[in-house]
């Protein structure tokens, strides 16, 4: 489905769901959201059905232990305190066992398609088809499961209310990834028709496809050709082009999906989870990665980086750092390890390959090094508030961070880790800055760099904007209409003139559909 | 009332949102199909004629000719790479804006199993132009409902269809090339008929026995020929089937044989050029490999289907009429244009095929030591051919032609064709008068002297000198020397 098609989806959605009951439209989102996968991906249907039961009936099961156990011990007042802890310890066991057995089951699942061709059956692949949105539904389910696991809301009773939580079809494309305490009430409440809603999603959407179909797929062959250039036929300079392009392809590709399905799920009167915050702002790397892929980071964060810093083992590790290192180091230490997990499991996320593990053990290593220096920082900012308060500064850690995140590129977008260390080599030693125009000259014409440029600059203006605190959607929204209806018709026509769409034209699929 | 306002200004917004989608396609989309038809489309009820058909068709008939000569108001909006199920949907979106009397139908590929060929480009030049009707729409969505069907870049028609409803998805990458002729295209002089400029070595063939042919005529070029009939007659439309003339392989001959039998179930006439085998020589008339005719070839077969068209269809001479009087400007204009590719012409043999034009006489000479090649002989005889009809309309071109005898001898060589008399005349190195003036070579000079004024091209041994007169008006028009 191309994004004009997913777009007027979107539109067509929105339509039918005003035009029903008020009571009937969180169904009729259910019926379009399946109608969605149906039509996109019929045979992966008993998988997202397989999650769906398996995560709403193991969180109601383990809804209703608990209870059962608080049951128990409030019903019979004559227990014994020994016999209270076994009764919970009993009950703590079968949860445990239902809970992760619900959760191998689904990321058993998920590992199959995923890690099965690419660990197992290098050589013969099977062929296996990563079945639509199943790393975000999966994710998504499993979020909800802890989190009734841990009691922090009570499950969902109604099973075909939760299957439109797991199945919301703008979500199926490349995420966010939403909590159910969030999206679910969303979902299946009556949103009233606005008219200023639906221009605001409109608004979004068309932002999105302008980041996607103007500068990501426009970048795109320079990025594939640089990247697929034998060893040696790019110059170091070249390569380093590549990477900053990349950098905009990757950022926009996703960016500007997300940008899409968040405005389309908009139209319904749904806000999903942000997943982009200006990340190329960052000044630092942990603040990166609080500005990129938010959903997928606050899921590591909330379920696997908490709860491994707060295992009885780490916690012995870290006391008995103390003794040899010092109290300071001590306290880092649990987050220093946690992020190398973390860092980990989003490298494995992205796929088994070598280069994605050491791309995520890199970003690990070196949260886990700031991690651990963060007493050394705090000294060093408190000897020179002056200079680290400064703009110059500021500018100075956002293009440390713009650097230190684009090293990590190399080994994100290369196919293998000994070509993304063949290229590292190629830019720190043989740059040949003279080659550089002949090299890339020939990927783009003249008027697709021009474009690109000009693209770019208006999205950096945009950004900067937003940094600042401009709310750029409103500021459109408060304009006199001739102003908006101009603004939304260059809109609208300059994306469809300018966009990477059509015949002729590779219109990518989205990066992050594959993971 | 609120509500009211803002539905009215969502209509509005709607409104002016389309119309500037339609601006900008409309400005960006290749202008091949509006070149094509559009002077069509201006006024369409006016024409008597229209040729549908292929490439073929397209570089072998020339619309414009057929005013010149006989009269007769006609179109050809045929197509590169048509085939017969494109050519019958073209034939039925232009029958919804005129009933002609004459539908010429070429039937080149009717044997073929397919709806579609290779190229999409040349299904949008074939439909693009029409307005959205819900025959274009039937048009698509019939062309291209075969899923196995694709393009030449391997992609299924059936992902494609959308790009005829909304061209700005086919075309909206070509802001990048946008040049003078985007923002004021230039519609065809040649009403849809296309010049192949170039001489093609000849290539050989062997004409099989009318006897031998196809025995399956239920394929889907043979159904929709079938349809074109129908659709023609329904309408009261005369059909006239043709077969251009090219040097066929076994396989097409016996293909264009078998349409013999369609022609007498319908009861239409059908003239196949490749067995007549007497019309256009392929020596000299064509344009490439494939046989494409150049002009000098379209010219032959363009008179031949006029005469035909006036004796067996009573196809009436316009030219009298007041109501076709804006034909008289499209004449002109054509004849200029005609001009102009003759000054523009630096190519010795492309000339000569050109020449071969009854309204231009014709200065020549060549110089001493110039060697000429059989071919570039064959050109220069073929300037003064002429179309010799027979009893029942079989024709032949005369192979009358002069000896170039003079060309042997060691002097200067000089020709003159001179229509208004209806003579060729050559010499060694002389003087010659004809009915535009006096023409005279000597060692120096190629000149033309005619009342109150002088013509003259420096004569050089190792070249060629032309000087090309417009045979109604006596006006030089070019003078060459190559």
């Amino acid at each position: 489905m191309s994004l004009f098609s997913l777009a007027f989806y979107g539109f067509f959605c929105a339509a039918l769901y005003y035009l029903v009951p008020r009571r009937f439209r969180w169904l009729i989102l259910l019926a379009l959201s399946y109608g969605f996968y149906v039509s996109r991906a019929f045979s992966a249907l008993p998988f997202i059905l397989a999650t769906t039961l398996s995560s709403w009936l193991g969180a109601l099961l383990l809804a209703r232990m608990s209870n059962r156990c608080k049951a128990r011990l409030h019903a019979d007042s004559s227990l014994s305190l020994d016999e209270k802890k076994k009764i919970r310890a009993a009950s703590k066991v079968r949860r445990r066992i239902l809970f992760l057995g619900v959760l191998v089951l689904n990321f058993g699942l998920l590992a199959v398609f995923k890690y099965t061709d690419d660990v197992l059956f290098r050589a013969s692949p099977l062929g296996l088809i990563l079945p639509l949105g199943i790393s975000f539904y999966t994710f998504q389910s499993m979020g909800y499961l802890i989190d009734v696991y841990n009691g922090k809301y009570a499950p969902e009773k109604n099973p075909v209310k939760f299957a439109l939580f797991v199945s919301f079809f703008p979500q199926l494309i490349q995420g966010p990834i939403g909590r159910f305490d969030k999206l679910g009430p969303q979902l299946t409440a009556s949103h009233d028709f606005k008219f200023e809603t639906l221009q605001r999603g409109a608004l979004l959407m068309l932002w999105g496809l302008f980041k996607k179909l103007v500068i990501a797929d426009r970048a795109l062959p320079l990025v594939d050709a640089v990247f697929s250039a034998p060893a040696g036929a790019m110059g170091g300079a070249s390569i380093v082009a590549g990477v900053l392009f990349y950098s905009l392809q990757q950022y926009c590709d996703f960016s500007g999906g997300i940008d899409l399905v968040s405005g389309i799920a908009q139209l319904f009167g749904i806000e999903l989870a942000e997943n982009f915050r200006r990340p190329y702002f960052s000044v630092s790397l942990g603040d990166f990665w609080r500005r990129w892929h938010i959903s997928l980071g606050a899921w590591m964060r909330d379920y696997v980086f908490y709860p491994f810093a707060l295992l009885k083992p780490v916690n012995r590790l870290s006391k008995a750092a103390k003794k040899h290192f010092g109290t300071a180091f001590s306290r880092a230490l649990p987050a220093a390890l946690g992020n190398l997990l973390v860092f980990f499991l989003v490298g494995l996320w992205h796929g088994a390959q070598m280069h994605y593990l050491l791309w995520g053990l890199y970003n690990g290593a070196i949260l886990a090094f700031t991690a651990l220096m963060e007493p050394v920082y705090k000294r060093i900012n408190a000897r020179l508030p002056r200079l680290t308060a400064s703009k110059g500064f500021h500018l100075f850690r956002v293009l440390r961070t713009f650097l230190v995140v684009n090293i990590g590129w190399y080994f994100d977008r290369c196919a293998h880790a000994s070509e993304a260390m063949q290229m590292l080599r190629m830019t720190l030693f043989e740059p040949r800055f003279a080659g550089v125009a002949a090299e890339l000259s020939g990927l783009l014409i003249p008027a697709d760099y021009m474009v690109l440029a000009l693209a770019t600059l208006l999205l950096f203006a945009v950004s900067l904007a937003q940094e600042r605190g401009v709310h750029v959607r409103s500021v459109i929204l408060s304009r006199p209409l001739p102003v908006r209806w101009l603004i939304y018709i260059i809109g609208i026509v300059g994306v469809l003139l300018l966009g990477v769409w059509g015949s002729g034209f590779s219109e990518a699929s989205f990066i992050y559909y594959q993971f | 009332m609120k509500k009211l306002r803002s539905a009215a200004l969502s209509v509005l917004f709607c409104a002016l949102l389309v119309s500037a989608i339609a601006g900008v396609s409309r400005l960006v989309e290749r202008k091949a199909s509006r070149i094509k038809f559009e002077p069509f489309l201006d006024c369409p009820e006016d024409h008597d004629v229209l040729f549908i058909g292929d490439s073929l068709m397209v570089n072998g008939i020339f619309p414009m000719e057929l005013w010149q000569d006989y009269g007769i108001t006609s179109y050809n909006i045929s197509s590169y790479g048509n085939t017969l199920p494109v050519c019958y949907w073209v034939m039925e979106n232009a029958l919804q804006y005129v009933t002609p009397k004459v539908m010429v139908i070429g039937i080149k590929d009717v044997e073929k199993s397919y709806k579609l060929s290779g190229s999409s480009s040349d299904v949008h030049t074939a439909l693009d132009c029409y307005p959205l009707t819900l025959t274009k729409i039937r048009a698509i969505e019939d062309l291209m409902d075969d899923p196995a069907a694709t393009d030449d870049s391997g992609t299924p028609y059936t992902t494609l269809k959308w790009e005829y409803y909304f061209k700005l998805g086919k075309y909206h990458s070509r802001w990048s090339e946008l040049s003078a002729s985007d923002f004021h295209p230039i519609p065809t002089r040649k009403r849809g008929a296309e010049y192949a400029l170039g001489v093609a070595p000849f290539k050989d063939y062997t004409l099989i026995d009318e006897y031998q042919q196809l025995e399956d005529t239920y394929s889907v070029g043979f159904v929709y020929l079938r349809k074109m009939i129908e659709s023609c007659q329904r309408r009261g439309i005369d059909v006239l089937l043709v077969h251009m003339p090219y040097p066929a392989e076994t396989s097409d001959q016996e293909a264009a044989n078998a349409v013999w039998n369609i022609a007498n179930e319908y009861g239409v006439d059908y003239i196949d050029f490749v067995s007549m085998d007497q019309v256009a020589d392929y020596a000299t008339d064509c344009y490439d490999a494939h046989a494409h005719l150049n002009p000098s070839g379209a010219r032959k077969v363009t008179d031949y289907l006029g005469r035909y068209l006036c004796d067996h269809f009573s196809v009436p001479d316009r030219r009298s009429d007041p109501h076709y009087a804006p034909w008289l400007a499209y004449g002109d204009a054509y004849m200029e244009e005609k001009a102009d590719y003759i000054r523009r012409e630096g190519n010795l043999k492309n000339l000569l095929m050109l020449l071969h034009d009854s309204d231009y006489s014709l200065c020549l000479s060549i110089g001493a030591n110039v060697e000429l090649s059989e071919q570039d002989k064959l050109l220069i005889q073929n300037i003064a051919r002429e179309h010799i009809f027979e009893e029942d309309m079989f024709a032949k071109w005369s192979n009358n032609l002069f000896p170039l005898d003079a060309l042997d001898e060691s002097a200067p060589y000089l020709l003159v064709i001179d229509r208004a008399a209806n003579t060729h005349t050559e010499s060694a190195g002389s003087e010659i008068s004809a009915s535009f003036g006096l023409v005279h070579l000597d060692n120096t000079f190629l000149t033309l002297e005619q009342a109150g004024q002088t013509t003259s091209i420096p004569y050089d041994s190792d070249g060629i000198q032309a000087i090309i007169i417009d045979a109604a008006t006596n006006e030089v028009i070019a003078e060459k020397a190559i």
